[in-house]
Order: C-alpha cells, then structure tokens, then sequence
C-alpha cells in the first residue's frame, strides 16, 4: 500500500549503471522518452524495449523490485489510456449500446500502452540507480537550476518516504477510531480528507521547520562556497555513452522512417 | 512576548561535559539554540570560543565549532546516503573535495562504525534509530568542532542505543577533549556529567554536581522532574549501613563497594539462576488470542507463526529492539492490518470471519499510536474527543456523556473543553488524544510507547492515568514500552518480541533476565536487578528476581545476614 512508494528511491548496487555520471544519465533518459514519443512502430519500440532491459540488467537491480516500485502507476494508466479502445474509428470487432470497440482501437491501446510503461520504466531507472544527491548535481548542471533549487529536490526525494509512513500512522489511527474510508459519498469523503489532511500539514510544517534548523546549524547558506564530496566528472566511459546514445538516436530515425 | 529563557549566566571551559536539564517548557532548547548561535538573546552578552555571538559576521565561524545534535533523527539527517548526510555540513564550510572522503569516513568511525566504508553507502531509511543519531553525531563530527550541544539526542532511542551514545559521548569528550553541553530530561544520563545544570521557568533553578543534585529530591519534584532509581537505590544502601557512600551510580561500581565490606559473603560457587517463566490460564471467550499468524511487508516476512494470547484484565507489555515488529504486531489486534496467514479472536470472534464487523472490533479495542498528539486535528479539545463515539453511530447525548467521561479519565478540567489545540502543553496534547480513544469505551487498549518524549512529571502522569485505567476503569492494557523501569513498575506479564516470534515472557522480572541472558546485556534489566545479578555474579546468594527498589534492598539485607 502506502509503504510500497518507491518513486525516487535509490537502489544500492554496485553496477556500471550506477557509476555512469548522472548528467549522462538524465540526458539519455530525456533522448528515450523522445524517441518512445516520435512514432508508433513496433520495430522502434521493440528497439527501445531491448535497450530497457539492457540497462536494466546491468544496473543488478532486480526486475521484481523495479516491477513492484511502478505497479500502482501502470494500473492507472492502463485505465486511463483504455480510453482508446472505445475513441478510435475503424473497424468494428464488438458494439454493445451505442459502444463500439474497434481493431484500431485496440491497438492503439496496445501502443500508448507500451509507450508509458517504456517511459516510466527507464525514468525509474534512473532514479533507482542515481542517489538523489547526484541526481540534483545532474538536474542543477543539465538545465542550470540553482543550488538552493536542487537541494530542494534532494530533500523533496529524502522526504517522500517519512511522509508516507506519517499518513499511514494517520489513516490508522483513525481508522482505529472507527473512520470507514472506504464508505460514503464524494461529499462524505471529502469531510473524512480533511481530518487526514490537516494533521499531515501540520506534521510536514513541523518537520520542515525542524529540518531548516538543522540545516542552518550546520552552516548551510544556499550553496555559496559549498565543496562536494562526489564532485561530477566525466570519464572517458561517459563520452563512450554519448557516442552510443547519438548511434541509438540515428537507429531510431532510421527506424522510424524506413518502416 | 514570553520571555522563554532570563538572566542566565552560564560558563563553559574547553573540555567541560556538562549537562542541562529541566521539565518540558523550561527552557532549556531555548539555551541550547543560543550556544550554535540558531538564536539571539534580546539581552545580555553570549561569547562563544572566543566570538561574539551577537555579532552577525560570527555567525558560521560559531556554528562551525559548536556541532548541533538534535532529537528526532529523521528531522536532521538531509542526505538519502550516509556519505551524503555524513558531509553535508563539511561540504557548507567548503572543506576541501581531496579531504571530505577522509573526514566522513574518519567520522564514521569514530562513532563506532568498524566497516565505514561500506556503511557509508547504506540509505538512510534502511538504519535503526540510534544509527541514524550516530549518523547525525559523525556528521557533526566531519565539521571539526570543538564544542558538541546534543538537544534531547537520546529520547527517542531504546536503552541500548541510549547507553551507547551516551558511552560515544564520554569517549569524545575524555579522549579527543571535546566539550560536551548535553541537554536531556532523562535524569539518569546526568551521571555522564560533570557539571549540572537544572532550568526552571527560563531560569537557572540549580547547580552542581550529579550527585548533590540527586541528593536535592524534593527541590527536584517541584521542579517537575525526578530522582532516579540508581540514586534513591544509592541512598537507601547508604542509609542502611550497607554502603560507605551515597554517590555511587553504577551497578558494578555498587556491587564492588559491597563486596569490599562483606567479602566473606561471597562465595565463589554461587551459580546463576536459570531463566524462567510463570504462565497462568486463560478464559478464551474473554481475551484477545492470536492464533499462528504470518505477516509480511512485500517480500519481508516480519511475523512468523506466531500466537499468544491476552486475557481481560491484564496489564500487559511488549518489549524488544526497535523494528522487532512491535507496531505491526500490536496493529494486527484490531484489524488495522491483516496476517497474511492465521487467525485473531477477539472475545471468541474471529475478526476477519466475514460476518464479522470490524468496526465493533474496534470499539472494543482502542488504540493509542505513538505520538499521538501529533493527530489531533479538530477545532478544540471537546470535537477531536467526540470524534470516535460519532463515527461509530452512537447518539449525540451518548457521544457527549461518553467525551466528557473520557476527558475526566485522562485528569483534564472541564475549562479545557473549548480550548485549541495549541493552548495546550504537550503532555495536556497527549492526554487530549488518549481521551478520544477512550470515549469509544473500550475494554482493551492498546498503547505504542505511551510516554516517549516526555518529562519525568509528565510520564509519571500518563502512568498514573493508565494505571487508574487498568485498575479502577478495569481496561486491559497491552503497552509497547522501552522503558524497563516502568514496565517493570506496572506490567503483570511481558511479551518478548523478537526474530518474527513472540514469546511469553512471564513477570516483567524474569522476562527481562530472559533478555539479559540472551542478549548478554546488562543494560536489559532494570537497575535493581542490574545491582542483584552483579552481586550474584560476584558470588552473593540473592534473589535475582527483584524489581521492585524496596524489595531490592531487603533482599541484600537478608542475604548479607543483617
């Protein structure tokens, strides 16, 4: 349930992948979401497929654990894209009402489909095998953020997880106090949010205030005269990844014209 | 405007270890701020290593020799990975890049990590507490200071991890000279001083010496904070003739100076008493009983094939480290989470029969999480305790006759009805949230860590209230506790939570020998029973099995033929 949010948690291994410089990183993840978008082809997507789980075994993280972290998301979005099977024109396979389900359709479905599991899957590649740290380094160096920007991701990233646990504790004990989430209308349930939502903001403004207090007593100003311990560096090996990923790029136009 | 700390002169030297002490509100966080210079005072002059603290241009050269550790770990720890968070602050002083590895894992280590350099890549939320309190010390530690404020850093920690830190911290200020300023309302952890400080009201209330301070117990409970058992235990040996001095807070140092004076009492084939436990029989039809449960978390299995069972009436406590499962075994009670094999009966109802209504399941549980003040969320003290009754359906007259009585339970007046929230001190906070758990009118109710975080007047009053609850409200009490001393207190029987297993333990004193012999740690017993099994180790025939302080020291006097 609530505990099983994995987004943006860091996977400890030690694998190619993980060293790789997290610029290099970020850029080819944006390339692949590019590309995922630019057509649908089953050759391009069978490609994109491949690289997915290319990476995904080098990275060692295991695919069970990368499966389980991003599950809730393909629920919604297999709900959501769904809507094409019943929009898209075409022949009909089945009418019931005024609803037709076309061949189109389900295809289309299919492709959207396996567009978004393809981009959520890479993009949790990177967050599983980058520490929110480096990522925030890479983010600030790739679009030009400021420092005080980037420390905000890192902890926005650090905190998902201790805000989650404090809503569970928080929905408990309310259940334990005879709350039935699951029953009323939308008026109902909004009334039932709101004694949730008012301690759970509370708490964060606690937290955060906390949080500013231990940063200030241990000298942080907002990035000026700061050192890094992992300062970033490109090694030969990520100029190698820059030549694949231009190579993957010329495939993929390939692809994407000639078939 | 409330002056939250006034005249206060305090003096430090380089090398001092010193502790401040105080109940909830008495300022002494105020103080504590102002010596890393996170405050200023409106008046008065603060020089700190020599700076002036009032002077905006010091600002980081103070905070950069005076390291700040502070009470919830998760609320200062900024990186995901201990490397990270180790060189946070080391980063902010801009050490430079060639020197910062060296220093996070020279911190590491000096907090006691032996295999720094792969503890270093270990995230954050996979650590125990008192690992992430080394974590936030080492990176204090990294910052090279020479002076260390420690705001509350133990109070969320189990003994073990307390006693570590607290050994951590002697080490630090012995060996590598540095001062320590130690703010706490644990009243045993003022023996690590050598100077104390006690704070009232804002103000210095009194100074001196652990022991002359200990010695002072009326002064002290008007101060709303209390003697400890080492002390009044020291004392009453004193008094007895059986010790030469009153000033001795340590087990082995005790049993040491007892040895000295009877030596020929003493004898060298005394064994050790085997572990033991008392069980007694149970009326299924009016008990909570868990019947071979599994649980997991994913693919984590926290709970394995365990039973036990709770009868009406009882006082019960669970012990064990953190993360033995403790929250989520107590969760399981009133269907808050479902085993993933196994059943529970809750007065012979199994509660996940479908026919079952959980939501009376829940009534008759309630359920008291940790910090519970952090949940209320009403307008006032009256509506967050009327909350439960109303859900469950029950008259508006009902709900309110029901708030009211829970709100006399709990020791609050009745001008407190209308009150926000934020008109109340913390504890009153505590009290508020227990009473809305008790206006659902349960027979059984469940509390997770009951008085963490609060001062020795505001625990004692909890453990009264619950106490009452048990005795004259006739509420079985099942307690999740990491305080030995009063689970020892109050407890009729302890459950042993450990390795996905739960054990019955019997009475609270052979549950905690148990412990002590498996674990090999002292630190598992309550002080009483530390004092008995040392002497018995020594070679002294008395009884181990003595929690209570009184009882503790008749059986010395016995055994010593006096």
């Amino acid at each position: 349930m609530l505990r099983d949010i994995t987004l943006g948690q860091y996977y400890s291994a030690d694998s190619s992948i993980h060293s790789i410089d997290p610029r290099v990183k970020i850029r080819f993840v944006l390339v692949y979401i590019i590309l995922s978008l630019i057509d649908r082809n089953s050759l391009l997507f069978g490609m994109l497929t491949i690289l997915f789980i290319t990476v995904a075994l080098l990275s060692r993280v295991p695919f069970i654990c990368i499966l389980k972290g991003t599950k809730g998301i393909f629920i919604f979005i297999a709900i959501c894209s769904a809507i094409n099977i019943f929009t898209t024109t075409g022949d009909a396979l089945i009418s019931i009402g005024g609803i037709t389900v076309t061949t189109e359709g389900i295809i289309k479905f299919g492709f959207v489909l396996w567009r978004m599991i393809l981009i959520i899957l890479m993009s949790s590649m990177l967050m599983y095998t980058t520490t929110p740290s480096e990522l925030t380094d890479g983010l600030e160096k790739c679009f030009h953020l400021s420092g005080s920007v980037a420390m905000t991701i890192t902890i926005a990233l650090r905190f998902i997880s201790v805000i989650s646990s404090e809503l569970d504790r928080i929905l408990k004990a309310q259940e334990a106090r005879g709350v039935d989430f699951k029953s009323g209308g939308p008026i109902v349930r909004l009334k039932k949010l709101k004694n949730v939502v008012v301690p759970l903001f509370q708490h964060s403004i606690d937290r955060a205030a906390n949080l500013g207090e231990a940063m200030d007593a241990r000298c942080y100003t907002g990035g000026r005269r700061r050192t890094k311990l992992k300062p970033l560096s490109y090694d030969t090996r990520d100029f190698a990844i820059y030549l694949l990923l231009i190579a993957i790029i010329g495939l993929a136009m390939f692809l994407a014209v000639k078939f | 405007m409330i002056n939250a700390i006034r005249g206060i002169n305090f003096h430090a030297k380089k090398g001092d270890f010193i502790a401040v002490t105080g109940k909830n509100g008495s300022g002494k966080s105020t103080f504590a701020r102002i010596l890393n210079r996170l405050l200023v005072p409106i008046e008065g002059s603060v020089i700190i290593g020599g700076l002036n603290a009032m002077d905006e241009e010091n600002i980081m050269a103070i905070r950069k020799n005076v390291g700040m550790v502070f009470q919830n770990p998760d609320d200062q720890l900024i990186g995901s990975i201990v490397a990270e968070d180790v060189a946070f602050g080391a980063e902010n002083i801009g050490v430079d890049e060639n020197k910062l590895w060296n220093r996070v894992i020279g911190s590491l280590e000096t907090v006691g990590f032996e295999n720094a350099r792969e503890f270093a890549e270990k995230r954050i939320n996979q650590l125990s507490g008192g690992e992430r309190q080394k974590v936030a010390l080492a990176g204090v530690l990294a910052m090279q200071p020479s002076c260390i404020v420690l705001d509350e850093a133990t109070s969320m920690l189990d003994k073990k991890s307390r006693s570590d830190i607290l050994k951590l911290l002697r080490q630090l200020n012995k060996k590598v000279g540095i001062t320590i300023i130690m703010i706490t309302h644990l009243m045993d952890e003022l023996v690590y001083a050598d100077q104390v400080y006690v704070m009232n009201q804002g103000t210095i209330a009194m100074k001196g010496r652990c022991q002359e301070i200990y010695h002072r117990e009326e002064q002290l409970v008007d101060l709303g904070l209390e003697v400890p058992v080492q002390a009044k235990l020291a004392r009453l040996l004193f008094q007895r003739r059986i010790l030469d001095r009153a000033d001795l807070f340590s087990a082995d140092v005790v049993a040491e100076n007892i040895k000295k004076r009877y030596p020929h009492k003493f004898y060298i084939d005394t064994a050790m008493p085997v572990e033991r436990v008392s069980h007694r029989k149970q009326n299924p039809m009016r008990a909570i009983i868990v019947d071979n449960i599994d649980f997991s978390y994913g693919n984590n299995k926290v709970l394995e094939n365990v039973s036990f069972s709770i009868e009406k009436g009882e006082y019960v406590a669970l012990v064990g480290r953190t993360g033995a499962g403790k929250s989520t075994l107590l969760q399981q009670l009133p269907g808050l989470l479902k085993p993933t094999k196994g059943s529970i009966f809750v007065d012979g109802v199994d509660i996940w029969d479908k026919t079952t209504d959980l939501r009376g399941i829940r009534c008759k549980i309630g359920f008291v999480f940790q910090y519970p003040e952090q949940q209320l969320f009403a307008k006032n003290v009256y509506e967050d305790v009327v909350f439960g009754p109303r859900n469950v359906g029950v008259s508006e007259i009902e709900a309110e006759k029901r708030s009211y009585e829970a709100i006399r339970l709990v020791g609050l007046p009745e001008d407190v009805y209308d009150l926000p929230m934020d008109k109340l001190s913390g504890g009153q906070r505590r009290r508020v949230a227990l009473a809305g758990v008790l206006a659902m009118q349960p027979d059984y109710l469940i509390l997770d860590e009951p008085v963490a975080g609060l001062d020795p007047e505001g625990k004692r009053e909890i453990l009264q209230i619950i106490d009452a609850l048990h005795k004259e409200a006739g509420i079985t009490i099942i307690v999740v506790s990491h305080d030995v001393e009063s689970v020892s207190q109050y407890a009729d029987r302890v459950l042993i939570v450990g390795d996905r297993q739960v054990m019955d333990g019997g009475t609270p004193a052979e549950a905690f020998y148990t412990l002590y012999k498996k674990e090999n740690d002292i630190n598992m017993l309550p002080y009483t029973m530390q004092l008995l099994v040392r002497l018995r180790e020594m070679g002294l025939d008395v009884d181990c099995f003595e929690t209570d302080i009184n009882g503790c020291v008749r059986q010395i006097e016995k055994t010593l033929g006096r």
